[in-house]
């Protein structure tokens, strides 16, 4: 659908970006399509970081001059190739707390269902000990992904040397990403809880048909689908324009780890009350930022 | 000595001296009444609708043998919360907003009741003592911990209820390590700070003491499942337990059982609320076995069984029951009443305020309860 060649005009860039978004909100309303819009991102990563060697990604055709069959499915094949390669890389760096969060609130609350006091510190200590690696995993993450978009390859997503690198080269800018994607990945829990209190937010909700509030949900599935994919077309492009200018200053780079780590704790957080208020045990495993762009 | 021990001390001599009630109260005899709030917020879908019924024994054997109420709703007015402290001060006082607040803490509310409880007017009415008034509760629950009596000037402490939970037991053992001194110096002071912190959760001025028989009770208790809490059932098994030994020890005329297990599963796993239900159901069934087998309650006792609110049926929550966010589902409940003196095999096919609950124990027990705003459910007597 699209290859870009030289810098387009800027209307032309626009409706190139809302036909992106849309196609790309669409895609997220599915776990299996979400991996499409994920190597698209990926994709769009590499363009960022290396525009010379790299086109603007497309969504369905290849590029030209290539075969026939390339030429049609070129850009799908690559995006679900980028796509699962990305996902199995951030399940490999995110499953190890995802899974122990999950199964800490499980087993905490079990425990405490069955009053079981033998048992209470179990659920608590996994939980922080998890939350204590995935503090260190997220605030690496945007440059795992840069790397891994740039170098192609699952195994750059634990070339922990060059993550680190990257990640202290970007100084003040890998809090600052931090900060920006807890504040944008509000409007998931927001998407998460709200539903509770639907009946007081939409008036007349419980004696709506059943036909009425499936419309309801859906239109709210839409609009997540399409916020999921903007807000990490966002923070993706920011991610590749970090990691592509030349290095901050290194010696505070301890500092702005740290400080990384407790702006990722809001994620955390708001993670925990969206489940408090809406349970659903995939969204720990699956969150849009660190794993897979679907609206669930 | 502050202010607050002061005035337990006093209240304790003033309640200690007004025990048993004054030679002008009649005896009672009327039936026993056990009213289980089968709590923490269930739907009707998970326990009194035929097919999809976690609760077998209430639906297909006790309903049939009394008076079912399955539309009973929570009144839709303003500040009315369809939560668990508030559905139970409904039930007890049969008011809404007959509480106030006392300094709750965020998911954890403290009310005290404002209005005359159902165990104050029978002890007005009738010369009984405190321990055959009683209110089993969890262990966890502080916010339900402080419903003995209401706080205004109609009553008070020297018509309370007794309380029968792991809170108050945990109050008179640390009590008796504490006097009996016979362990080690740190396990002492553990003792003296933990029995400082049960103190400090009662948001009251002052607090009763409790009476010799509940204290006897504990000391039962005590002996047979030791201190460490590794022994004695847990959860609302606990409160079957309290229940079952409180009818052979204290024999209650009047007790209120508070389970609240199928609360759980605001933390989302559904199990944890259908489990509760069997679990209560299954409390219910040692509950009438008990009063069956028991010369002083059988055929002279009434079950008044009821939640304390619904929850949600939210299409669009993976656990549609997970909360009870003052929505309509939350504000549907049911009731069922069995036993002396209440029609069997009936079943009231019109919506009942769940403000008659109070009153009709009152009817039922020979008193009234003035205050209460419900009406008395009289159809429902033999």
């Amino acid at each position: 659908m699209t290859l870009a060649v030289g810098r387009p005009a800027l209307p032309s860039r626009l409706i190139r970006l809302l036909r992106d978004l849309g196609v790309g909100g669409l895609l997220c309303l599915h776990p299996v399509t979400a991996i499409i819009a994920l190597g698209w991102l990926s994709r769009h990563m590499t363009s960022v970081m290396a525009p010379d060697d790299a086109p603007a990604p497309g969504w369905m055709f290849g590029p030209r001059g290539a075969g026939r069959i390339a030429r049609a499915f070129g850009g799908l094949a690559a995006n679900i190739r980028e796509g699962l390669r990305t996902f199995a890389g951030l399940a490999l760096l995110t499953l190890p707390f995802t899974a122990l969060w999950l199964g800490a609130w499980w087993a905490g609350w079990e425990n405490s269902f069955n009053k079981g006091y033998e048992q209470a510190a179990i659920g608590p200590a996994l939980w922080f000990g998890a939350t204590g690696y995935a503090l260190l995993i997220l605030a690496h993450l945007p440059f795992a992904r840069a790397h891994a978009a740039r170098a192609q390859s699952l195994s750059a997503f634990t070339a922990w040397r060059t993550i680190r690198q990257m990640r202290a080269a970007a100084g003040w800018r890998a809090p600052w990403l931090a900060l920006v994607s807890v504040i944008l990945a509000l409007p998931f829990l927001g998407a998460q809880a709200l539903p509770v209190f639907i009946e007081e937010l939409v008036p007349g909700f419980a004696a709506m048909s059943s036909d009425r509030q499936q419309d309801i949900a859906d239109t709210t599935a839409l609009l997540t689908a399409t916020y999921a994919f903007a807000s990490l077309f966002l923070l993706r492009h920011m991610a590749a324009r970090i990691a592509a200018r030349p290095p901050a200053r290194r010696w505070l780079a301890p500092l702005w780890l740290i400080l990384s780590c407790v702006i990722w704790f809001a994620l955390v957080a708001q993670i925990v009350i969206a489940q408090f208020m809406n349970y659903d045990p995939w969204k720990w495993l699956i969150h849009p930022f660190y794993l897979l762009p679907w609206a669930g | 000595m502050d202010r607050r021990s002061f005035h337990k001390g006093a209240f304790a001599t003033l309640a200690g001296a007004a025990l048993p009630m004054p030679a002008r109260a009649a005896p009672y005899t009327g039936p026993n009444v056990i009213l289980v709030r089968f709590g923490g917020g269930v739907r009707r879908a998970e326990t009194i609708n035929d097919a999809t019924t976690f609760a077998p024994y209430l639906r297909h054997v006790l309903a049939p043998q009394g008076t079912f109420i399955p539309d009973m709703r929570i009144a839709q007015l303003d500040g009315v919360n369809t939560s668990h402290a508030e559905g139970t001060l409904n039930l007890l006082t049969g008011r809404y907003l007959a509480y106030r607040d006392v300094g709750s803490e965020f998911l954890n509310d403290r009310l005290e009741p404002t209005e005359p409880t159902l165990f104050e007017y029978l002890r007005d009415a009738f010369d009984l003592p405190s321990h055959q008034v009683l209110l089993i509760n969890g262990e966890d629950r502080p916010q339900e911990e402080f419903f003995t009596y209401g706080v205004a000037d109609h009553y008070g402490i020297d018509f309370r209820s007794e309380m029968l939970s792991l809170h108050r037991f945990k109050l008179y053992k640390f009590a008796q390590i504490l006097a009996e001194r016979t362990a080690d110096e740190p396990t002492l002071l553990d003792a003296q700070a933990q029995y400082d912190a049960l103190l400090a959760k009662d948001p009251r001025a002052f607090a009763p003491e409790q009476s010799a028989d509940v204290t006897a009770f504990w000391a039962r208790w005590r002996a047979h499942y030791g201190d460490d809490g590794f022994r004695n059932p847990r959860g609302d098994r606990l409160l079957t337990a309290l229940a079952l030994r409180a009818i052979t020890e204290l024999q209650p005329r009047l007790m209120m059982v508070n389970y609240q297990d199928p609360d759980y599963v605001h933390w989302g796993n559904p199990s944890h609320y259908t489990r509760a239900i069997q679990v209560i159901d299954d409390g219910l069934q040692r509950l009438v076995e008990a009063v069956a087998a028991n010369p002083a309650y059988r055929d002279n006792t009434v079950f008044v069984i009821t939640p304390d609110c619904g929850r949600d049926a939210n299409p669009l929550l993976g656990v549609p029951f997970q909360h009870h966010f003052n929505t309509a589902s939350a504000h549907e409940t049911w009731a069922l009443i069995l036993g002396a003196g209440v029609q069997a095999g009936r079943t009231i096919d019109r919506a009942i305020d769940q403000s008659a609950i109070a009153p009709t124990i009152a009817a039922l027990m020979g008193f009234t309860a003035t205050r209460a705003e419900g009406d008395v459910l009289s159809g429902i007597f033999r």
